[in-house]
């Protein structure tokens, strides 16, 4: 089946990865994981997930392909709020841009954020949660104090204020990128979803990194006077990448998510960087253009439905107890 | 206890939670004489001398009775005041430096207590503590020597300098708000202020046409009818103002007939309003307010100098030119309004002579090309290896955003580039000690409203925000001159419109303004913006008068009837 | 037990000096609260915008802000006219005397601007919450216990949908539906946006489409939750010891199963209940519901300071005091865990 072949290149995709986080991996994880990965082929809604995030990535590519950004930006207040027709697939927006010009050109920008902003959230719970289960003690008890600390306020509020603080023009200005104008804010909201989330995956590596300094194999390595960060790259990562990368990929939907509710409140990615979030933000105010806010809304709910239904199949893969 | 009945009894108490909080807050239900009016915000306070909000000044028109207010057609309408005074009817005198004024006999406060002079003298003495810490009163605060009891119905102010245009100092342009004596004096004679009084935000006693029944915080207030009021008991039993975060909420209820009434429709939305049903009429009053673009004339590097092509007022012109205006009002606006170039547009004295600049964007182009900036390889202009490539900032307002697209659209054509901006107001007008965008200079072009005129030509906007002497640097933190533009000859003119004691003096220098203006383009205004209402034409018995935002929008209110 | 308490407690407080101190720094950072009278028709003169500043405290340090933020200031001098002509002492007496400081914008204190809103915050989150919960326990345990069938199968289709579906779409296909096009097919629409008329019979009406708007998006993820530690317990050795010794299923799934699939669901509750005062942002948006939500964005918008911070040391207390509840159901309901 066509399908599989491509499927399987996005699976190629992660499997480098993991492979580049861990590069002296033995033998017995590669074959662990090429068994996962077997058997997550065989989730059929995993595969259904896949297949749908594929087609998203192709929307968004060839999309941009066929039509030139300048048709997203190309406004007409003379043809406002139109209706879907042969020209508009989408119908147009309130200044008479393209809907479906924006979709396109706007879903690149989601998803640019989603898959970035979880990268940022990997790294720095990796990081914290490295820190925390190795050093032990008071960096510890600091770190796992500060994940609290950030838990115990909601994600949206912290990320509000932090993106009004940070997105300011005059110190981070828009910027031009292969011939196009992109908002500062597309950055900084990077770093204001990874910065706000990375608190479970600190908690899950700290977890590993315990029950890893426990095992006798470790107290047997350092005994030889293996090198610390060494028995982290030997022992603790490897470990680790199943939950990780099934929080990472849950982590992509919660940010494409999370930016979609601030664009929505109108305080997410400013103009002229479209995104679906702040689409929505624009169009929520026209309930009766329903195809102003259905096609953004339509396609932050297929991608975040992909990326659960492949995460899901991903947890499954690497935790096969859940499946019996 | 089994598990499940230790869930069972948790739930049992949630649920009674839930419907002792779903009770809370039950309140008359509406009835048909009940006006209901949506607003799109909550107001801040209901003493109104601490709030600058428009939708707090207009809960307050329903409860406050001013000396005097001015109808739609910019006539004074006395309220509490037996006659406007003049120089003719020996209430002002000579100089202008003096007030007499003169109340109606037997005026009374909502709860029956005699509303007599004492009461503006107190409300005067208030306004000119600083301790007491307003949002509101400053011209009379600055200017306000003595205010003097005389008798029950009269006092007397004496001003530091001549005060030409008495609706500034006593109209309810200038003074809205007359605080009951008897209910604030305790609280100052304690506390040394009324700035934290109970009173401010839950008000007890009133001089209006209506009193406020219930505020439900987030959600509605609820006013009735006062007897008290002046002009009798007004028609309409009941007022609801119901708050809507949101402007398509309340469109809809409007249209649903759940609101009779709406304030404050945007240009923008006029015509689905209008189209959501048939029995809704719009009608737009003077506003006070021109959308423009400010241009950054400044040259000193703090605050940020703005694009030396601005300075040249060839380039100015061209911007003016380029910019297709009447497709903005037109389509994005539904023709609610139309371009102008006096900065007294809609006022008495607008020099309608004036004319307004065409969209030519020939023109524009054959402008700077004569000013030397020629279309470089890429289409952008440029002079001496200088871009003309501007930023062009404005508020987060989507209306706002929508018209920098369209503008920066126009401007290319003619080989213009604009960077777009966009920060959240408090950031925008933030004060110059806190780097605020606007006040720091940080664009080159800005988007936002100046205050125009109405009841008299003295402007604040050309009085200030383009005055040689408020232009802002470290020695001088509070001037309000962000745009650096001087004119030595405007200034005059202002001083003239603010200080002559001459109407047809002041007059000639409201024209003269208009030229300067015209000729060296400061500023580029895009359209006045009017107040929109909109109202169910089926629940009122006749057309309504619906006041100007100058003065009180619900000067009228006693003779509205509901059918 | 008592003693396990009083140390969590003691180690709370440090916590909440931190953040307090970290978040009053950052929402001090949103802008100039006064910026918002720039517009205003009758917009105050530049000295007495610089006279409110200096009255609300705002020329001061941050760090002195802060602490006066804590402590209050009425043990203090304040110069009220900013020229030393006129002392007076202050009238704050901080947070940590009760004190949540005035708002900027209402001049109320604080505290009174969330007590009016949080009853109608409650009034929306409790019912969707209780309706979801007990909905998902139903849901959870018949989709476990028909583990692979067509309906489980069904279940966990329908509980990805929602699961993915951000709220403002479902909230905005139902207005749409049930709202506006109703209304054009000539069906009574229901009502939405705000709490109604103030009866009872009203504000349920308008609480219809929110409340289905939170349930249909929460319930998804505690279905899954519960369904999934229903089939770890129904895997586990005692479960088949209680089928073999002949007990009906029925029993073993309410007796053993649940009992023991219910304490991760208890922690999850214990966890959640305290965001439940924080309201739902973006539904109380679109529905215009005067909750929490909307007051922190209000806040927010109009960089009112005071009561930004004290939305954010409720919830932060709220928290901190629900885990320890929760920690004590635990034990309470699981006999082999014993603090000390």
């Amino acid at each position: 089946m066509t399908t599989q072949t491509n499927t399987s290149s996005l699976r190629g995709g992660q499997e480098e990865k993991v492979l580049s986080l861990n590069p002296q991996q033995a033998a017995k994880g590669v074959s662990n994981f090429a068994r996962s990965m077997r058997r997550l082929r065989k989730h059929r809604m995993a595969m259904v997930g896949a297949l749908l995030l594929l087609f998203i990535f192709l929307y968004v590519l060839i999309g941009s392909l066929l039509i030139p950004e300048s048709v997203s930006i190309y406004n007409d207040p003379r043809r406002a709020l139109q209706a879907p027709s042969a020209e508009h697939p989408f119908g147009t927006d309130v200044i008479g841009r393209d809907i479906l010009a924006r979709t396109i050109y706007g879903g690149q920008i989601s998803l640019f954020i989603g898959v970035t902003a979880m990268l940022v959230q990997i790294l720095v719970g990796a990081a914290v949660g490295l820190a925390a289960g190795y050093l032990g003690g008071l960096a510890d008890a600091l770190l796992m104090r500060l994940a609290e600390a950030m838990l115990s306020i909601p994600q949206l509020f912290l990320a509000l204020i932090a993106l009004r603080i940070f997105s300011d023009p005059t110190q981070f200005p828009d910027f031009n990128f292969m011939g196009r104008r992109f908002s500062s804010t597309m950055i900084v909201i990077v770093f204001v979803i990874g910065l706000t989330s990375w608190m479970r995956v600190s908690r899950i590596v700290r977890s590993v990194v315990l029950s890893v300094k426990e095992q006798e194999y470790v107290t047997a390595a350092r005994s030889i006077g293996a090198h610390s960060w060494r028995i982290v790259f030997r022992h603790v990562l490897p470990n680790c990448t199943a939950p990780i990368i099934v929080s990472a990929t849950l982590g992509v939907a919660a940010a494409i998510l999370l930016e979609a509710y601030l664009g929505f409140l109108g305080l997410g990615v400013r103009a002229p960087t479209p995104t679906w979030g702040n689409i929505m933000g624009e169009a929520n105010s026209y309930l009766d253009s329903w195809f102003y806010w259905f096609f953004p809304a339509i396609f932050i709910m297929l991608t975040v439905l992909g990326i659960n239904f492949l995460g899901d199949g991903l947890r499954d893969a690497f935790d096969p107890r859940s499946l019996k | 206890m089994t598990i499940k009945n230790r869930v069972r009894l948790v739930l049992a108490f949630a649920l009674a939670f839930a419907m002792v909080f779903a009770a809370v807050g039950a309140a008359p239900t509406r009835a048909q004489d009940t006006l209901t009016v949506g607003f799109a915000q909550e107001p801040d306070n209901m003493n109104g001398f601490y709030s600058s909000m428009a939708f707090a000044q207009w809960a307050n028109d329903l409860v406050q009775a001013s000396l005097y207010d001015f109808s739609d057609e910019l006539t004074p309408v006395l309220v509490l005041a037996a006659e406007v005074p003049s120089r003719e009817n020996g209430g002002i005198s000579e100089d202008f430096t003096e007030y007499t004024v003169k109340l109606k006999p037997d005026l009374k406060w909502s709860d029956g207590q005699p509303l007599t002079a004492d009461d503006l003298v107190f409300t005067y003495q208030m306004v000119k503590d600083p301790a007491n810490n307003m949002l509101q009163g400053s011209n009379i605060r600055d200017a306000l020597e003595e205010v003097e009891l005389i008798d029950a119905t009269t006092f007397r102010l004496k001003f530091n300098v001549a005060k030409p245009f008495p609706e500034d100092q006593i109209g309810s342009p200038g003074l809205s708000t007359i605080l009951p004596a008897h209910i604030f004096r305790p609280i100052y004679e304690a506390e040394g202020t009324i700035e934290n009084a109970a009173e401010n935000q839950d008000p007890t006693v009133f001089s209006g046409p209506y009193v406020l029944r219930e505020w439900k915080r987030g959600e509605s207030m609820l006013f009735e009818a006062n007897p008290n009021y002046v002009f009798g008991e007004p028609k309409i039993k009941r007022v609801l103002l119901r708050f809507f975060p949101d402007t398509d909420s309340q469109y809809a209820a409007l249209a649903a007939g759940q609101l009779d009434f709406v304030p404050n429709v945007s240009e923008g939305d006029i015509p689905r309003v209008a189209a959501s049903n048939p029995d809704i009429k719009i009608t737009t009053v003077f506003g006070g307010y021109i959308e423009s673009l400010w241009l950054n004339l400044r040259e000193d590097t703090h605050p940020r100098a703005g694009h030396p092509a601005l300075k040249d007022v060839r380039v100015r012109r061209a911007l003016r030119l380029a910019i297709d205006r009447e497709t903005i009002t037109k389509e994005l606006l539904a023709g609610a309004t139309s371009p102008t170039d006096s900065i007294y547009a809609g006022s008495p004295f607008e020099n309608k002579d004036l004319g307004v600049t065409p969209y030519d964007p020939e023109a524009a182009k054959a402008l700077l090309d004569e000013a030397g900036w020629v279309v470089g390889a890429d289409g952008i202009r440029e002079k001496d290896g200088v871009k003309l490539e501007m930023r062009y900032s404005t508020t987060t307002a989507g209306w706002r955003n929508n018209i920098q697209a369209v503008v920066q659209q126009q401007l290319a054509l003619v080989g213009v580039s604009v960077i777009l901006e966009r920060y959240p107001a408090s950031e925008f007008f933030g004060a110059f000690a806190n780097g605020g965008i606007n006040a720091i200079g940080e664009y080159d072009i800005a988007q936002y409203a100046n205050n125009t005129a109405l009841t008299n030509p003295a402007n604040v906007t050309v009085d200030e925000a383009l005055n040689c002497k408020q232009i802002p640097n470290d020695d001088n933190p509070g001037g309000q001159n962000f745009t650096g533009f001087c004119s030595e000859e405007m200034d005059a003119a202002s001083l003239v419109t603010k200080t002559s004691l001459d109407a047809d003096e002041r007059l000639a220098a409201a024209y003269k303004i208009q030229e300067i203006m015209r000729d060296n383009a400061p500023l580029i205004n895009l359209f006045p913006r009017g107040d929109n209402y909109a109202y169910n034409t089926t629940r009122f018995t006749t057309e309504i008068r619906i006041g100007s935002g100058v003065g009180n929008q619900w000067f009228d209110i006693m003779n509205w009837e509901l059918k | 037990m008592a003693r396990y308490i009083l140390r969590r407690v003691l180690q709370s407080i440090p916590l909440l000096f931190i953040i307090s101190f970290i978040l009053f720094n950052l929402t001090n950072s949103l802008g100039d609260p006064l910026a918002v009278y720039a517009e205003s028709r009758n917009r105050p003169s530049a000295r007495d915008r610089e006279m409110i500043t200096r009255r609300l405290g705002l020329d001061k340090p941050i760090l002195e802000q802060y602490l006066i933020w804590l402590v209050g200031n009425d043990w203090m001098l304040v110069d009220v006219l900013g020229d030393g002509s006129r002392m007076e002492y202050g009238t704050r007496r901080g947070v940590l005397r009760g004190d949540l400081g005035l708002s900027f914008v209402t001049r109320q204190p604080s505290w009174t601007r969330i007590q009016e809103r949080l009853p109608w915050t409650l009034a929306l989150m409790i019912p969707a919450y209780v309706i979801t919960v007990v909905l998902a326990i139903a849901i959870g345990v018949f989709s476990a216990v028909r583990q692979y069938s067509f309906w489980d199968n069904l279940i966990t289709g329908l509980s990805f949908f929602f699961y993915s579906m951000p709220i403002f779409f479902i909230a905005l296909v139902t207005i749409y539906i049930f709202a506006v096009q109703f209304k054009r097919w000539g069906l009574e629409p229901i009502k939405w946006g705000g709490t109604g008329d103030g009866t009872l019979g009203s504000q349920l009406q308008h609480m219809v489409l929110p409340v289905f708007c939170l349930v249909a998006i929460q319930l998804a993820g505690y279905v899954r939750f519960i369904r999934s530690s229903m089939l770890e317990v129904l895997g586990q050795d005692y479960i088949r010891t209680a089928r073999s010794k002949g007990l009906s299923e029925p029993r073993v799934v309410r007796l053993h199963a649940f009992k023991n699939a219910s304490l991760p669901l208890v922690t999850l509750i214990g966890l959640d209940l305290p965001f439940l005062l924080a309201g739902a942002v973006v539904t109380e948006r679109i529905f215009a519901w005067p909750g929490m939500g909307r007051l922190f964005i209000e806040s927010f918008e109009r960089a009112d300071v005071p009561v930004m911070m004290a939305i954010l040391m409720v919830l932060c207390i709220a928290v901190v005091v629900f885990q320890l509840l929760t920690d004590i159901v635990y034990t309470m309901l699981d006999p082999r865990i014993r603090y000390s």
